[in-house]
């Protein structure tokens, strides 16, 4: 009889098993289908040409000053972003979540504006603040008159815009993680007489190592990667990226693309197995098991105090004032933009009116949304599957290299990850089910799905981390199906991060023109498209002012999106995630499962403990 | 156990949603790959609406409408494929083993030889080849011509004079007087810009030189990028142009009436020796296999190619005509231009034999 049930046991547990195996068959396809095939394909057409290996990128490269010059630029920036960067959004998260600053609110709104004010029109803000007529400009010509009108240029200028305009994942993530710290270890190591500089650096940032560790890769790959500011402020300062883009748009070029993209990626890849490692040897949960929300912490030093009022409030100007510009700017006519000065003369509603009532406009938009929007929705549910996986199986090689190959979009341009998309599947193949690439309307989500996944599988991981494997375990043993647990423990604690990697995902992609032109579907052009078309400076002397309003536009529903999902959606996940009724019970102070914190909204529901 | 099963779930569904998508797409794509068949039918049928798919990188600026318009009252159901005129190109290059589009305009005759080379088009001679001068008719029927778009260096009178304005490209680079103040391409993705430095190669031709190019040629266009004024992303280069900040430049005829009107100035056309670059937007009918029936291409060839829409064409959009008939219609000033200037002589297959090239070595060694 023993036996039997053993036996039982066994087969159920086989049975169990079939739908895991099959979702495994399934990453194994997506891989080798989507990742692998794909790549090696576009590699082995660039590479090999007439029947032999050509590696004449490499000499064609290195005989090029300027592409060198581009490469150490390049790392440059990275390296030296990956401090700013780090610096700076750490203050901003700390002053708008951890310490006790006046005005938070408005504050956390202009540090969260970069994530819609983001790429050129950025760079076009920062550049009517700060380039040749731009407001501080005038004011710094008038007090040095030696001062070059064009000063805003090079890198100092590239970094301080993206030392700004990269703080993005910081808001979102770090904040994440510092609204999930444990407010009793706090309490603990202050009744112990640390100071609160010791709280910091022995208690929170040793428990936000893992997502410090994924925003320090993050940044460096952001410096790497740079596009927008050093083409629009650079000046002689250039980099990769430009280079890459052009090099990719041009079929015997598209060897030193790669090249150039294969180095970047390296770069990238090592210091994230790098990371990686070390993240692998800490354990970086909170000790106790009832976790407290955050209380704010007052500043006790009053010039410390003062010092960090001031120094927020400067840094909220350096925000908003570009995005202020810019929404100003797209009311002026060409004339006004083009000598970038505000008047009242220049006001017109005229190129608002011919968007807003062009309507071809529309159905673009929607198919922008909906492919940006499902293609940003999948790639998290699959990463956040991905990352059980992985984070289940943590000494498993097979595991570890299934996540590498995740990272395979990093290596490659979007661009040459498409072609490669083509060249493997221009007729039906069995790989896909018998379909072909070529004319059809999946194929570009499915490609912004793809370049979705690298960074979205590493901010999951991250998330993982901070989490409490011990309530897993708890609700389990508290006879819990895995289901429950997973939809009642697992997924709201990862819910803020799963819902900002949406919105940002969704934004990344929302005006994508280069992927776009080489894929759409003639029935289902994109917004960006469209404004190509009507904003083509060939084609259109008024092109800057109708990119300016098209611009304002797209950051309008990013950001009517990104409080949909991130705002609202955080806040729903909260409710369903049964926090509210934990709260009802538990009389005070006001303990909660500490899980659903993470994505509450509002802080000051939890302040009074 | 169901935690799996929940992975599974979801995986299954995203599954389908692809699928999903994917026969979506077969039931309403209307000119994709199954129109071999519903070409069958229409064949010799001329009430019936004939389907085109284009690809183009002349759509922008209310064209597509305009054109859609017109060819929906002429009985064809248009779908349209748009971008720059690389992107295009690339795109027609990576579909080649599956061509979608049934006809493609707007690039220039060294684009179309390279779709020759990878036998991208059919033979066709359109009805109106007949007003087409002969010597604008290189594509062996493969492809014919549309606009004629010439692309010239110009000053600003109100702050160069005739006399000092430099007579070729080449010199600008020594005229002390204009050190950083003409303008020079930024980058080669262009079509016009890629031009601007063709004009200096081309005079430079030596089947010995380093790519079909004489040192010489290289050197002075080394020369002519360092000493010049890239215009920065920001900056509006016709803008600097009428404000006299960098009051040479180089431009595109279809582009001169607009930008005269909105920037208020009145440019002077430099026309060197050897003349101006001319290049002509070319239309031909894209291969779909020996089994496709192509009428309906053909039609809309010899229908937008005609001299009544041709000139329909430009004078709602300006340009200048290849057909013979049509030229009229084009703008004064165009017309003003263009007999200002002289074409000058350009063997279009050797420079599509080297563009790339060209153009690789230039933004690899020689851009500043």
């Amino acid at each position: 009889m023993m036996n039997s049930r053993l036996l039982k046991m066994k087969e159920s547990n086989l049975l169990a098993k079939i739908p895991f195996y099959l979702f495994c068959l399934f990453i194994a396809w997506f891989i080798f289908a989507l990742l692998i095939w794909p790549n090696v394909n576009v590699l082995v057409d660039i590479f090999w040409v007439d029947g032999e290996l050509s590696l004449s990128a490499f000499g064609r490269l290195s005989g090029s000053n300027r592409a060198i010059r581009a490469i150490l630029n390049s790392f440059l920036l990275a390296t030296v972003l990956t401090v700013t960067v780090n610096i700076v959004g750490t203050f901003i998260v700390l002053v708008t979540e951890y310490f006790d600053i006046k005005g938070a609110r408005i504050l956390r709104v202009g540090f969260m504006s970069t994530l819609v004010f983001s790429g050129m029109v950025l760079n076009n803000g920062y550049l009517y603040v700060y380039g040749q007529n731009g407001v501080l400009t005038n004011i710094f010509t008038r007090i040095l008159p030696n001062l070059e009108p064009t000063w805003f240029t090079g890198f100092p200028a590239v970094l301080f815009v993206m030392t700004f305009a990269c703080t993005t994942n910081h808001m979102l993530f770090f904040r994440n993680g510092v609204k999930g710290l444990d407010n009793n270890t706090i309490e603990a190591a202050k009744n112990l007489g640390s100071s609160q500089w010791q709280v910091l650096k022995d208690v929170v940032f040793p428990t936000l190592f893992p997502i410090i560790m994924t925003l320090v890769i993050m940044s460096f790959q952001l410096g790497l990667g740079a596009m927008a500011a050093p083409i629009m402020v650079g000046g002689s300062f250039e980099t990769i990226s430009p280079l890459i883009l052009s090099f990719t748009q041009r079929p015997s070029s598209r060897d030193l693309a790669a090249l150039l993209s294969i180095i970047l990626g390296i770069a990238q890849i090592i210091l994230l197995v790098v990371m990686t490692r070390n993240e692998k040897k800490g354990n970086y949960m909170s000790i106790s098991k009832t976790k407290t929300r955050v209380t704010k912490q007052k500043i006790e030093n009053k010039v410390a105090n003062i010092v960090v009022h001031a120094l927020s409030y400067i840094l909220f100007v350096i925000y908003t004032i570009p995005l202020i510009l810019v929404i100003l700017f797209s009311f002026m006519n060409l004339q006004g933009i083009s000598q970038s000065t505000l008047s009242l003369d220049y006001f017109t509603l005229e190129n608002y009116r011919a968007i807003l009532t062009n309507n071809t406009n529309y159905g673009p938009l929607l198919t922008s949304a909906v492919y940006a929007g499902g293609a940003a929705v999948l790639a998290v549910l699959f990463m956040i599957m991905i990352a059980r996986i992985v984070m289940k199986n943590k000494n498993n090689k097979l595991a570890e290299w299934t996540e590498y190959l995740f990272y395979i979009p990093w290596l490659l341009p979007g661009l040459m990850l498409a072609l490669g998309l083509i060249i493997s599947y221009d007729s039906p193949s069995f790989l896909l089910l018998g379909n072909s690439v070529i004319g059809s309307v999946w194929i570009l989500p499915l490609v912004y799905l793809i370049m979705m996944l690298p960074s979205t599988l590493r901010y999951i991981k991250g998330a993982y981390y901070s989490f409490d494997n011990n309530l897993e375990d708890a609700s389990r043993i508290l006879g819990s199906s895995p289901i429950r647990t997973f939809l009642r423990i697992i997924l709201p604690a990862l819910l803020p991060t799963a819902l900002a990697l949406v919105a940002l995902n969704f934004n990344n992609f929302l005006a994508d023109y280069d992927l776009s032109a080489f894929l759409y579907h003639p029935a289902y052009p994109t917004i960006g498209i469209t404004i190509r078309r009507n904003a083509d400076a060939a084609n259109n002397v008024n092109a800057a002012a109708v990119n300016l309003v098209y611009s304002v536009i797209i950051m309008a529903v990013s950001s009517i999106m990104f409080y949909v999902v991130y705002g609202r959606g955080s806040k729903m996940g909260e409710k369903k995630s049964g926090i509210r009724n934990s709260r009802r019970r538990i009389k005070a102070p006001v303990i909660v499962t500490g899980l659903g914190d993470t994505g509450v909204d509002d802080p000051a529901t939890g302040e009074k403990a | 156990m169901s935690k799996k099963w929940l992975l599974t779930l979801t995986s299954a569904a995203s599954v389908l949603l692809l699928a999903a998508c994917a026969s979506g797409d077969e039931a309403e794509t209307p000119a994709g790959n199954d129109d071999d068949t519903a070409g069958e039918s229409t064949d010799g049928g001329s009430g019936e609406s004939r389907q085109v798919l284009v690809y183009s990188n002349s759509l922008a600026g209310g064209r597509q409408e305009w054109i859609d318009e017109m060819a929906t009252e002429a009985g064809f159901d248009m779908q349209y494929v748009e971008g720059g005129g690389g992107e295009v190109l690339n795109r027609l290059l990576a579909e080649a083993n599956s061509p979608q589009a049934d006809v493609a305009f707007g690039m220039d005759e060294a684009m179309f030889f390279e779709l020759v080379d990878e036998e991208l088009l059919v033979e066709y001679e359109p009805d109106w080849v007949g007003e087409i001068p002969d010597d604008a008719l290189i594509g062996d029927q493969l492809f014919h011509p549309l606009v004629e778009q010439r692309i010239f260096m110009m000053y600003n009178p109100e702050y160069v004079s005739e006399e000092e304005a430099p007579s070729n490209w080449q010199d600008l680079s020594d005229m002390e007087e204009f050190q950083g103040r003409y303008r020079v391409p930024a980058a080669l993705g262009g079509g016009t810009d890629q031009k601007a430095i063709l004009s200096i190669l081309l005079q430079y031709i030596d089947e010995d030189g380093e790519m079909g190019i004489a040192q010489e040629g290289w050197d002075e266009v080394e020369q002519y990028l360092a000493n010049g004024y890239q215009t920065p992303e920001k900056e509006e280069q016709l803008q600097n142009f009428a404000e006299g900040t960098v009051p040479l430049s180089y431009h595109f005829l279809g582009g001169i009436p607009n930008a005269e009107e909105e920037f208020g100035f009145d440019a002077e056309i430099v026309n060197p020796e050897q003349g101006v670059i001319t290049m002509r937007e070319q239309i031909g009918v894209v291969n779909k296999g020996d089994d496709h029936d192509y009428t309906a291409a053909q039609e809309f060839v010899d229908w937008f190619g005609s001299a009544e829409m041709q000139s329909a064409f430009v004078e709602e959009f300006g340009g200048l005509p290849v057909n013979e008939s049509a030229v009229d219609s084009a703008p004064e000033r165009l017309q003003e231009i263009a007999e200002q200037t002289e074409p000058m002589e350009v063997d279009w297959n050797f420079v599509r034999e080297n563009l790339n090239q060209w153009v690789e070595k230039v933004e690899l060694e020689l851009m500043p």
